[in-house]
């Protein structure tokens, strides 16, 4: 698989990275097990063999990897006593618009840790949350709008005034 | 594609309102009421502090630093006018707080609360900012170092120590709290001044150093006063001598090292000292003011009380006779670990003078 | 003086304080990232003019009660509320995803209390000599235990060992980025002052867990289907004798390794549910899929270790826990001399906070039981209601961790990091056992490579000379050992041989 390959590569030279920065470490021996460079290039070492380990195995993307899964499910499936009860409607949408929610939303996110420096922490809070409610689904704005202020409100005090944490 | 038209318009405000300007600390508009009243506030022309002012902590938790800031925070909010938080922002021996203060405006409402390690920044490598950006508020207190054996152990004087380790370098234990900590500073001053060499096995803290001595694993450490006190009392260990130059009252019997090592006199009075900084270019009459809220509060009896219990000697100076303070103990410090060839810098590359 | 045991028992202002303390500490607990340090750490400056008894009264009160609250958004939302409760994960969110989110309530509840009484009986019973015990652990020992810890890797595999051992070594090297504690170097830190002081574990865990816990549920933002029930509160009574012996031997995890100064909550949680993993033949149903023995293991132990932590704490004055150390720190502002010599110029005081703690547990059954129906309907917001409030907590604990917003980009990449681990099948629990446990096994090797004078030779020898260092390897050996392909070989010819032997007669 293609992105097996890539994914199998990028361990190993990861843990490569690893041993090479372990020798870099200022004025440290790695052979001597005292010193701060042992332990790293060890583990990088370790990271290593597991990474060749995997390459060897190959990696499963993730399609090939659910119908893997649900192959083995419809086999077992009858052992299994008690079924995990499918506790979520399954909603309709692409693996695009999965793809394009998943990064809004932590776009969002970011925005959110980036503002914290630049705006009231109380008026972020409170557009963070309707944001990101009305991204991930626009039915019953205003209950979204009304959680949101309660919530960003609610906390907001209580972080400084009950737990003293200084907001920048 | 109403969604998206919605999404574009919060984040087309949010970039809007970070446009507007950065505003102040957030909580000069919501802070309730200022907690203190007790006394009222200073006179003041500039109308400081406008906010809570933030205390921002060098050490973690439970740690000496933390304990007596949190001992006279409470007090100094009595005088202050407005609120005083107290904050940990432990890590890379206390530069990420020194640096964190550091990037605040020097308006004074961000105060540094640390111990004497900034004074070594420069030549252990640790950060470029250290006390010379700062201006000292007031150094609170000192404390003392004594050397300490586990209860059983077969040293009954300083002597027969130093002794074992003449006779065999490099195999006594001492603790170490890492390079520039007290233990670290203390043994380098008696090898110095005894040539002798200790095998240095290196901890956390004190709490750790202290577990491992109890246990038998360290031969010998370096202990402040008021653990060595207490544990002295319970038999769990003995004080070989105290790091002085003269005898403590709380430990008649003890003798200070300077009885044993006459030749310690130079480095002596030496020990870890606590105290509150702000930025050096912070305004005139903002200093003054804080200056006159810390030196009510170290004065506070409670404080003195909680000094002396806790065998620390109140200090309590500021400004220019406390940056001659901390100069010269960095002095004696620094070139004490350059000769030892513990520093990664010369101080004479830091244009810190030599004393002795 | 035992007769002090029964003070905060009748005074109605101490009873107070502790019912407000503790039901503080498990509201506090379950908001994810605000750690109960923070929490006793806030609580000195606020206790600050009150007198003694009732301050160290109350933060006792939100120690216990925090460290238990902790367990609640573990098993509801997959968050961990703290590092103690991220054994919690493992079983109770599983059971939450079966609709049995009260019976798990209901569990963590009872043998909390039991696990916490139990810690409590060895503070009032064998302190002094625990303490002791404790002094005899050897750096190498220290080093042991966390091995044993990250060994635990292998059980959280689901199935590539290699890809959980890869993760783990990320994990590790990532804790170890910043100044090495004990030489002063900088390691993996490229100059910068911010990696200076280390990537942050918690925030590192509010991200793999929280932040990316949310990105995979943004897959599907299907309505809840509301006839999920919560299910019974209470577990059967049978189970109680049931796992009475496990009980007790994770109680024994939590107290041991609450009494070693430096080792908290975190690890005997993880040990406890590690050691529940190797030796309960028939769970209730296989672990990490919602077996009740997997969250009874890691809270009996995580409470426990709260009395443990203070046994050190009483009398040597050295701290078991991070909770411990500030708890010293307020005995200090408050005029207390805390050392060796505490239990003897004070000793009632002793007394007093073990009965504190006492009435603490009532109140956490109390509290705990109440409107747990209330708690467990949290999974019935929805979804895009649900998620953006749980990331707002990951961020919020995330900058509280030490007031800075740097913490909170942290936490953002190990949220994707943790997306797309789970994305590709690969475990994420042991990269924060790697960020946690690594940096420790490093230090705790050094030092005793360092006392034994830096002799390879010398270390390994102590290894097995000394009694508790004894015991410690040839555990770590046997679970080594166990992963192998050999033992299960082994393993398997002899229960054939058994059976054959049974069926013969």
């Amino acid at each position: 698989m293609v992105a097996g390959k890539y994914i199998s590569t990028l361990l190993i030279v990861i843990s490569l990275a690893v041993v090479v920065l372990s020798f870099n470490i200022e004025e440290q021996d790695v052979f001597d097990p005292s010193s701060p460079s042992f332990f790293p290039a060890l583990v990088g070492v370790v990271m290593l063999i597991s990474a060749l380990m995997i390459a060897r195995r190959g990696i499963q993307s993730p399609s090939s990897a659910q119908e893997e899964t649900k192959q083995h499910v419809a086999v077992e499936g009858n052992d299994e006593e008690e079924p995990e009860k499918e506790m979520y409607e399954k909603e309709n949408i692409t693996q695009k618009g999965i793809n394009i929610r998943l990064i809004l939303f932590t776009a969002l996110v970011v925005l959110f840790a980036i503002l914290m420096n630049y705006i009231n922490f109380m008026v972020l809070s409170f557009l963070f949350l309707f944001g990101s409610m009305l991204l991930l689904s626009r039915e019953k704005m205003l209950r979204s709008f009304i959680v949101s202020l309660i919530v960003s409100v609610a906390f907001y005090y209580t972080f400084v005034h009950v737990f003293h944490i200084v907001f920048p | 594609m109403l969604r998206k038209t919605a999404i574009s318009v919060i984040a087309f405000s949010m970039l809007m309102l970070a446009g507007c300007g950065s505003q102040p600390a957030s909580n000069a508009s919501n802070s309730s009421a200022p907690q203190g009243n007790a006394s009222a506030p200073q006179e003041s022309t500039t109308n400081f502090p406008t906010g809570t002012v933030t205390g921002v902590i060098q050490w973690g938790a439970g740690g000496a630093l933390d304990t007596m800031s949190r001992k006279i925070g409470p007090l100094a909010e009595k005088h202050l006018g407005n609120s005083l938080v107290l904050t940990n922002k432990p890590g890379a021996t206390g530069a990420i707080a020194v640096q964190y203060v550091n990037d605040k405006k020097s308006d004074g409402h961000n105060l540094l609360f640390a111990a004497e390690n900034p004074a070594l920044y420069g030549v252990m490598k640790i950060s470029d900012v250290d006390f010379k950006d700062f201006y000292p508020v007031n150094i609170l207190a000192r404390g003392i170092a004594t050397v300490v054996v586990p209860g059983d152990s077969k040293y009954q004087t300083l002597d027969d120590l130093i002794k074992d380790a003449q006779a065999n370098p490099g195999k006594v234990k001492m603790a170490s709290t890492g390079p520039g900590g007290l233990p670290f500073t203390v043994t380098t001053m008696l090898g110095t001044v005894t040539n002798t060499q200790y095998n240095m096995v290196p901890f956390d803290g004190d709490g750790p150093s202290l577990t491992a001595l109890l246990g038998g694993h360290l031969d010998a450490t370096v202990l402040g006063l008021p653990a060595a006190i207490e544990n002295a009392k319970a038999g769990k260990v003995r004080v070989l001598s105290v790091i002085n130059d003269e005898r403590i009252d709380e430990l008649k019997d003890v003798p200070a090292v300077v009885e044993t090592l006459p030749d310690m006199k130079k480095y002596l009075p030496w020990g870890p000292f606590y105290g509150v900084w702000v930025k050096k270019d912070t305004p005139d009459d903002v200093k003054k003011y804080l200056v006159d809220v810390f030196a009510k509060a170290q004065q506070d009896p409670d404080f003195q009380d909680f000094l002396s219990n806790s065998g620390a000697i109140s200090v309590g100076i500021s400004g220019d006779e406390a940056v001659k303070y901390w100069m010269d103990w960095q002095s004696t410090t620094a070139w004490l670990l350059q000769d030892a060839g513990a520093a990664k810098v010369s101080p004479a590359d830091l244009n810190i003078e030599k004393k002795n | 003086m035992l007769d002090q045991i029964l003070v905060p028992f009748m005074d109605i202002q101490l009873l107070i304080l502790i019912a407000l303390g503790t039901l503080f500490g498990v509201v506090k607990g379950l908001l994810p990232g605000l750690s109960v340090t923070m929490a006793v750490t806030l609580l000195v400056s606020l206790t600050y003019t009150w007198e003694t008894i009732p301050a160290i009264v109350t933060m006792i009160a939100v120690f216990y009660g925090g460290v238990y609250g902790g367990a609640r958004s573990s098993i509801l939302i997959n968050v961990p509320g703290s590092a103690s409760s991220l054994a919690h994960t493992f079983d109770g969110y599983p059971l939450t995803k079966r609709g049995e989110a009260g019976v798990a309530i209901g569990i963590t509840t009872i043998y909390a209390v039991i696990g916490g009484a139990i810690g409590l009986l060895c503070l009032g019973v064998a302190a002094p000599f625990l303490g002791e015990l404790a002094l005899g652990f050897a750096a190498r020992d220290y080093f042991l235990i966390m091995f044993l810890g990250l060994l635990l890797v292998g059980g959280l595999s689901e199935g590539s060992m290699a890809k959980a051992i890869f993760v783990a070594g990320v994990g590790v090297t990532l804790g170890m980025v910043g100044m090495d504690s004990l030489t002063g170097v900088e390691r993996f830190t490229f100059g910068n002052l911010e990696l200076k002081s280390g990537i942050n574990y918690i925030a590192c865990m509010l991200g793999l867990f929280g932040l990316s816990e949310v990105l995979i549920q943004l897959h599907n933002l299907g309505k809840t289907k509301a006839d999920v029930i919560i299910g019974k509160v209470l577990p059967p009574l049978i189970y109680l004798i049931k796992f009475l012996p496990l009980t007790i031997r994770t109680a024994i995890i939590g107290v041991v390794v609450g009494i070693l100064p430096g080792a908290g909550g975190e690890i005997s949680s993880l040990l406890a549910y590690d050691h529940a993993k190797k030796t309960v033949k028939n769970p209730t149903r296989p672990f990490g899929k919602g077996a009740y023995e997997g969250l009874v293991a890691p809270e009996v132990a995580v409470m426990s270790t709260n009395g443990g932590a203070m046994i050190p704490m009483l009398t040597l004055g050295i701290p078991g826990d991070a909770v411990t150390a500030v708890l010293i720190g307020a005995m200090t502002i408050h005029g207390l001399k805390p050392g060796p010599m505490l239990m003897v110029e004070t000793p009632e005081l002793f007394w007093i906070i073990l009965g504190a703690a006492l009435v603490s547990l009532i109140f956490i059954v109390i509290w705990g039981l109440s409107a747990i129906s209330f708690f467990a309907r949290v999974i019935l917001i929805p979804k895009y209601v649900l998620m953006p409030i749980i990331v707002f907590f990951t961020v919020i604990g995330s900058y509280g961790i030490n007031n800075s917003v740097a913490d909170v980009y942290w936490m953002i990449v190990f949220g994707v990091i943790g997306y797309l681990l789970r994305l590709y099948k690969f475990p994420t629990g042991p990269m924060v056992l790697g960020i946690i446990l690594g940096p420790q096994m490093d230090v705790y090797l050094r030092r005793a490579i360092i006392t034994e004078e830096g002799s390879i030779w010398g270390f390994v020898s102590s290894l097995f000379i000394h009694p508790i260092s004894l015991i410690l390897t040839l555990f770590v050996l046997f679970t080594l050992f166990s992963q192998t392909a050999l033992y299960k070989k082994v393993k398997g010819q002899l229960l054939q041989k058994f059976s054959k032997k049974s069926a013969d007669v």
